[in-house]
């Protein structure tokens, strides 16, 4: 379980997060949401350990978090892949910097499942937008971590291979048991993907919202555009 | 494979450009032309009466083997004295991506150094190395001086150019220390080391004479070299100096051919969209 306890994070005196106070179930699928500059990727790093505090603590299964939290995995808006490395050696580049070795098998069989075998030996540039992020994806599963942050990830994408995208992310969140904590800035992304919803203004949050919904969910239904609708109205007020 | 792919592919557009830009083609034939009119010019004017018995007989007073080694010997000192540019770019690079106060601390240290004229400074190198008897010594460190902060500056401003989220990647990943620098930050600034080098180079050669012909004061130094040669020559010998001219843009024009060319289509790879 992560538990954010009265986290505020200051640049200068300028607040960008405040009083922030959340607990993160094992295996819960969770979405920050709000508009820019509300601080949800500031809270996303926070508890990746990327940015310390300024105030308060993350704890991670009851240990105080110092430093970065390598029990989470991180995937970037734009895959944060390295150029000169093919896709394979981008998923193997966690165990080329620590130096620790790895189940080739499995690493076959997660290229697979993530779809990135049929690309493997491409290098990013030779690659699609939603290519890359299966790499980002695939490198994030490699080192087998329990918690899966995603700093708006399919952001950058058109909407078919978005769209395919998250339905495999619900599709590993659930095979992986992870804990799935992502940022977005689209209500009905987070509303098809989250089990709740955590609305962020203004470096606080505004609003924390479970989605009993039914998967798969169907963003045409009345239920899924009457919260979506009542997350906008939270963003907008 | 798919990287010899791109290789190939960036050369055949850098080919392409250069069939078919006509303005490319032009500036670079106005150039050569310009400098071979500045060339022809001086020698017919200032030399007119000496150059043709001067070269007609160069290869009594210097031979071939002389002046090929002499172009060695300035090469290999510049080489040299690029060797530690680049060591003690690698130091400064691994120093300042560790924390940012040793950037801040280190950064206005160099940024003075390099400030430093190499002329300036000269005299003071020569009488001590001079009276070391270590002559080689005092040319590179001049060659040092003119020569490592293109690298130097080029690589932390590459630093600087490296997307935030590779390096958030990286540690999330666990990237440390010499690792960290030998797989991510060292491959990343590689097409600015590249640039950084050509720049270094240009440098280097700007400064053999200076650094192969010294006289100064009570001491005087006299390295094999092509810098010493076209000192010693320039006035006396248009003959050795022609020949030795020739010598120089031949190792220029191989070393940019052979080395530089290559290096910067292989940098490529390395680049951040």
């Amino acid at each position: 379980m992560i538990k954010i306890d009265n986290v505020q994070k200051k640049y200068g005196r300028a607040a960008v997060l405040n009083d922030i106070n959340l607990e993160i179930n094992d295996q819960e699928f969770l979405c920050l949401v709000g508009e820019s500059g509300s601080g949800k990727t500031t809270l996303l790093k926070i508890i990746a350990g990327l940015i310390a505090a300024t105030r308060g603590e993350v704890y991670i299964d009851n240990k105080i978090l110092e430093g970065i939290n390598f029990d989470s995995s991180m995937v970037f808006q734009n895959g944060a892949l390295l150029p000169w490395l093919t896709a394979k050696e981008n998923v193997l580049l966690p165990f080329e910097l620590t130096g620790t070795n790895y189940d080739q098998k499995e690493i076959e069989q997660l290229l697979r499942e993530v779809e990135v075998h049929d690309f493997e030996n491409k290098t990013p540039r030779d690659l699609s937008g939603g290519q890359r992020q299966r790499v980002g994806i695939a490198r994030a599963l490699a080192v087998k971590r329990k918690i899966l942050l995603l700093d708006e990830p399919f952001s950058a994408l058109d909407i078919k291979t978005a769209t395919e995208l998250r339905q495999d992310l619900l599709d590993l969140w659930k095979t992986k048991k992870l804990t799935v904590i992502m940022v977005s800035h689209l209500v009905e992304e987070a509303v098809e993907l989250a089990d709740r919803i955590v609305v962020m203004k203004g470096g606080q949050i505004q609003a924390r919202i479970n989605v009993d919904l039914a998967r798969p969910r169907n963003p045409e239904s009345k239920e899924f555009i009457k919260v979506s609708d009542h997350i906008k109205a939270i963003i907008e007020s | 494979m798919n990287g010899r792919r791109n290789h190939h592919e960036y050369r055949y557009k850098q080919h392409h450009l250069w069939q078919h830009n006509v303005p490319t083609r032009v500036v670079f034939w106005v150039f050569t032309f310009a400098f071979l009119a500045v060339i022809v010019t001086l020698f017919s004017t200032q030399f007119q009466s000496v150059l043709p018995r001067s070269i007609g007989s160069v290869f009594s007073r210097i031979s071939i083997g002389k002046l090929l080694s002499y172009g060695l010997f300035t090469f290999l000192r510049l080489l040299t004295a690029y060797v530690l540019g680049l060591v003690a770019t690698a130091v400064v690079i691994f120093l300042v991506s560790i924390h940012e106060k040793i950037e801040a601390f280190l950064v206005p240290i160099l940024d003075i150094l390099q400030s430093v004229p190499v002329l300036a400074f000269f005299p003071l190198i020569i009488i001590a190395f001079a009276d070391l008897h270590a002559p080689e010594f005092s040319a590179l460190i001049v060659l040092f001086m003119a020569m490592t902060w293109s690298v130097m500056f080029g690589a932390l401003g590459g630093l600087h150019q490296i997307p935030e989220d590779i390096f958030e990647a990286a540690e999330i990943y666990g990237a440390k220390g010499f690792k960290k620098f030998t797989k991510i930050i060292f491959p990343s600034i590689f097409p600015n080391l590249v640039t950084g080098s050509i720049l270094s180079f240009g440098a280097g050669w700007n400064v053999i004479i200076i650094s192969e012909y010294i006289n100064y004061g009570r001491v005087e130094i006299r390295l094999p070299g092509l810098g010493n040669l076209l000192s010693s020559s320039a006035g006396n010998d248009p003959g050795i100096f022609l020949m030795s001219l020739i010598t120089l843009v031949l190792i220029i024009t191989l070393v940019n051919r052979f080395v530089w060319h290559r290096l910067t289509n292989y940098s490529e790879k390395f680049k951040f969209e």
